[in-house]
């Protein structure tokens, strides 16, 4: 991967999670509110490969945790961990779109307990993860539009 | 593996406070563009539910013109009174006690997105204006927070609401004499406690902070009681007060900074 995707996959993080945290926030509110930034680590996932999305959920975690005043660190060890985890199982288990988007509601959804630090369910936080994983593949869809433009 | 460790290793440096001066250097930046993205949103939708409301929007100004009017009326009689009471303080030689507040800073404010009890709020005033944990935040006269936490440039402020706010409060339709225990309960709701059986308080009276925890200033709003919880087996009075603030509709405050 040259610089010059390195630093787009960086800016691109950066700006998810300062929209999450702000333009996103205020459409949806409090418990709507979809996480960009694991939507768009899902869709580099899904296309661009692990290094950009280990780079998104490095760099807009750590922006993320300064955002929300959490311990640094924490969203960006979690979400990396997810793309790991992901990577993992996905040729044992997770075979086809719907178990995979499973697969990442129900991580989603333990982020927002670890994050929040209650144990909770909520209906709307359900359909926020929901949201979130609909806009990572829609992300994704994108994402092999461009490349295949790029390639023509 | 190798990406996990990195993201491992800077878990550790941010648990043990070594990514702060990182964090105040990055939200110094960044900051101004969350506060900014956000005020686009509110103006946004705004629009939208102007838009939408355009009748609603009519009424409601027919309603405000006619309050502009009553305010004016009292406004006229506020201003023979202010000369009399002038008069009267000149017959008896009682100097002016300054009641402005001295020391205060505006503050935009954003939600906080991980708390999910809704209990803090973030504002973009931290260290390098002067905000320090303990400073109360107003709007309108009312008593919105204090201030909890602070970094560089930007503060968590716990509302009035929340769970772990407590704080004295008096009845002013009653007197400084009537003082209850208030504590938060979620929403805009606050449970005013250890009310004396014989006082006598009633729904609609206004209620102020006493100053006497030593938490907030005295004579700020608090809100309006809207239930009076009277059990004779119970030795003391609860009552339920409204906060006359919209917390979820909040985009400024006033940080009264301790002297």
């Amino acid at each position: 991967m040259d610089n010059k995707r390195y630093l787009l996959v960086i800016f691109v993080s950066f700006f998810a999670a300062i929209l999450q945290t702000s333009v996103f926030y205020e459409f949806f509110g409090h418990y709507l509110n979809p996480d960009l930034l694991i939507a768009l680590v899902l869709g580099f996932m899904l296309n661009a490969g692990y290094q950009s999305a280990y780079l998104s959920a490095i760099f807009g975690g750590v922006l993320l945790d300064f955002l929300n005043a959490k311990t640094p660190g924490l969203s960006a060890f979690i979400i990396s961990l997810y793309v790991w985890v992901y990577f993992q199982v996905r040729g044992f288990y997770l075979h086809g779109v719907a178990a995979t988007a499973m697969f990442w509601v129900v991580l989603i959804y333990l982020y927002r307990i670890v994050i929040s630090g209650s144990l909770f369910f909520n209906v709307k936080v359900l359909i926020s993860c929901l949201l979130s994983v609909a806009i990572g593949y829609t992300i994704a869809y994108f994402m092999k539009r461009g490349y295949e433009k790029v390639n023509l | 593996m190798r990406y996990l460790l990195i993201s491992l290793f800077l878990l550790i440096f941010g648990y043990f406070g070594l990514l702060a001066p990182l964090r105040d250097f990055v939200l110094t930046f960044v900051s101004p563009i969350q506060f900014g993205l956000r005020k686009v949103a509110i103006n946004t939708k705004d629009t939208f539910v102007f838009f939408n409301n355009v009748d609603e929007v009519r009424v409601e100004n027919l309603s405000l013109l006619e309050k502009t009017r009553e305010l004016e009326e009292k406004l006229t009689i506020l201003a023979l009174a202010e000369k009399e009471n002038d008069f009267l303080r000149d017959q008896l030689k009682i100097q002016h006690q300054s009641t402005k507040l001295e020391n205060v800073t505006i503050a935009d404010v954003i939600g906080n997105p991980n708390d999910l009890t809704q209990s803090t709020l973030f504002l973009n005033q931290g260290l390098k204006d002067g905000v320090r944990v303990g400073d109360t935040a107003v709007i309108s006269g009312a008593v919105v927070g204090t201030i909890r936490n602070t970094s560089y440039s930007r503060s968590s402020m716990e509302l009035i609401t929340s769970v772990n706010s407590s704080f004295t409060v008096y009845d002013l339709n009653s007197g400084l004499s009537i003082e209850g225990l208030a504590k938060g309960k979620h929403g805009s709701s606050i449970l005013v406690e250890r009310i004396l059986p014989s006082e006598k308080i009633e729904t609609g009276d206004t209620v102020l902070t006493s100053g006497r925890d030593g938490l907030y200033p005295q004579g700020l709003i608090v809100g309006k009681i809207t239930q009076i919880i009277s059990d004779p087996a119970q030795p003391l009075k609860k009552a339920y007060v409204e906060s006359s603030v919209d917390f979820g509709k909040l985009n400024k405050v006033l940080i009264v900074r301790e002297k």
